[in-house]
């Protein structure tokens, strides 16, 4: 029978975690990809974030658990701009009736994660849903939940609070990421790879119009009418459980310019 | 003639003007120790950094122009934002009008970008 995990997680956001049957490594591997959706300057745009773990050199190794996750954002990309996230969802919301029992007004984004479960000799392949929800702020930080649900072979519900962070020269996205044991007492499961999309694409929003109620896609986050002149550069440092860290870094080239 | 210093103490009511995104531009109208029609152009406004210039034309005629510098923070559907304005000239009675660090402060409706200003201090005209 699936083991089911429901709880609240005391720390902060982005991320779920990762972590497998051998030891950790200090050649653990990160590729991160970022990419928007319309990519098109001076508009709003969806922003597509994968990530791959892996083993330096063993294409089948499994990577150590992740403990932090700190992405920085380019300060050009701003939340004010957007319409997401009109909504604020409470992590007991969340708890009690998972994504459904927030408002749907609430949703910043969706993605994916597959993880590897040491359940026996080989470790075992499950995906899990992802849901972005805007949090209730920490102080004037805009708290993000990231909720993950996976069904089988093991359910587990988590929720990580997280906060999406200002300072100096951009934005960041934090979240520290404790340990998730496969099994009561076993070792943790590993994160091999996560896609996350925050932004209008795929999420739908209700307002009341005249006492009907009337869906509408977001507005996304807003791309600058001027591209840097090396492009969008996001860089994440994240943090694994044998205390190594790896940088990963993606630029999002300048659209080509248009002939007219 | 002498300068003489005034309450500048303005509510505003402002709706956009064409898309959000990193411009804002607003137009509406304010009321307080003076009243009329106002419009705010709000530029790249962060958690950190932000501009924002503004013309407000009195119902008795003439205008004050300014600007300042301001930053924001989203919490849920609503932008709060806060600065310091500075009063940099006008037109009319108001030609002479300057003054600094003013208070500017407000919220942003993030569904329909309607907004609200508050702008306090003084000036001299």
């Amino acid at each position: 029978m699936p083991r089911k995990v429901a709880t609240v997680l005391p720390v902060v956001m982005m991320l779920w975690c990762l972590s497998g049957p051998t030891p950790a490594r200090a050649s653990d591997t990160v590729n991160m990809s970022v990419a928007f959706s319309p990519y098109r300057l001076g508009r709003s745009t969806t922003l597509k974030i994968r990530l791959k773990f892996g083993v330096k050199g063993a294409p089948t190794g499994i990577p150590a658990p992740v403990t932090r996750f700190d992405m920085q954002i380019p300060a050009t990309l701003e939340l004010i701009g957007s319409s997401l996230g009109l909504a604020v969802c409470t992590p007991a919301a969340l708890l009690a009736g998972g994504w459904p029992g927030c408002s749907p007004n609430a949703r910043l984004g969706l993605g994916s994660a597959d993880i590897d479960l040491p359940l026996g000799p080989s470790p075992v392949s499950e995906s899990a849903r992802i849901e972005a929800e805007m949090g209730p702020p920490v102080g004037e930080d805009v708290g993000v939940l990231l909720y993950t649900e996976a069904t089988t072979p093991v359910a587990a519900q988590l929720i990580f609070p997280g906060l999406l962070l200002e300072g100096g020269g951009g934005q960041g996205l934090d979240a520290f990421v404790p340990p998730i044991p496969a099994a009561p007492g076993g070792p943790d499961v590993s994160l091999v790879s996560m896609n996350l999309s925050l932004g209008p694409e795929h999420l739908t929003y209700y307002e009341k119009v005249g006492g009907t109620t009337v869906r509408y896609h977001p507005r996304g986050i807003s791309l600058p009418a001027k591209c840097p002149s090396n492009g969008f550069r996001f860089v994440s440092k994240i943090a694994f459980q044998d205390g190594t860290a790896v940088t990963a870094s993606s630029a999002v080239p300048c659209p080509p310019r248009r002939r007219h | 003639m002498t300068a003489r210093t005034v309450t500048f103490n303005i509510e505003s009511n402002l709706h956009l003007i064409g898309r959000p995104g990193h411009v804002f531009n607003e137009r509406g109208t304010f009321s307080g120790s003076q009243s009329g029609t106002i419009e705010i152009r709000f530029t790249s406004v962060t958690h950190t950094s932000g501009e924002a210039t503004f013309a407000a034309y009195s119902s008795h005629g003439g205008s004050v122009s300014g600007h300042a510098s301001t930053k924001g923070h989203v919490v849920g559907a609503t932008v709060y934002f806060n600065g310091n304005l500075t009063v940099t000239g006008g037109t009319g009675q108001w030609a002479h009008a300057s003054g600094r660090n003013l208070r500017f402060s407000g919220t942003v409706d993030r569904h329909t970008f309607n907004a609200k200003t508050h702008m306090q201090g003084s000036i001299t005209v």
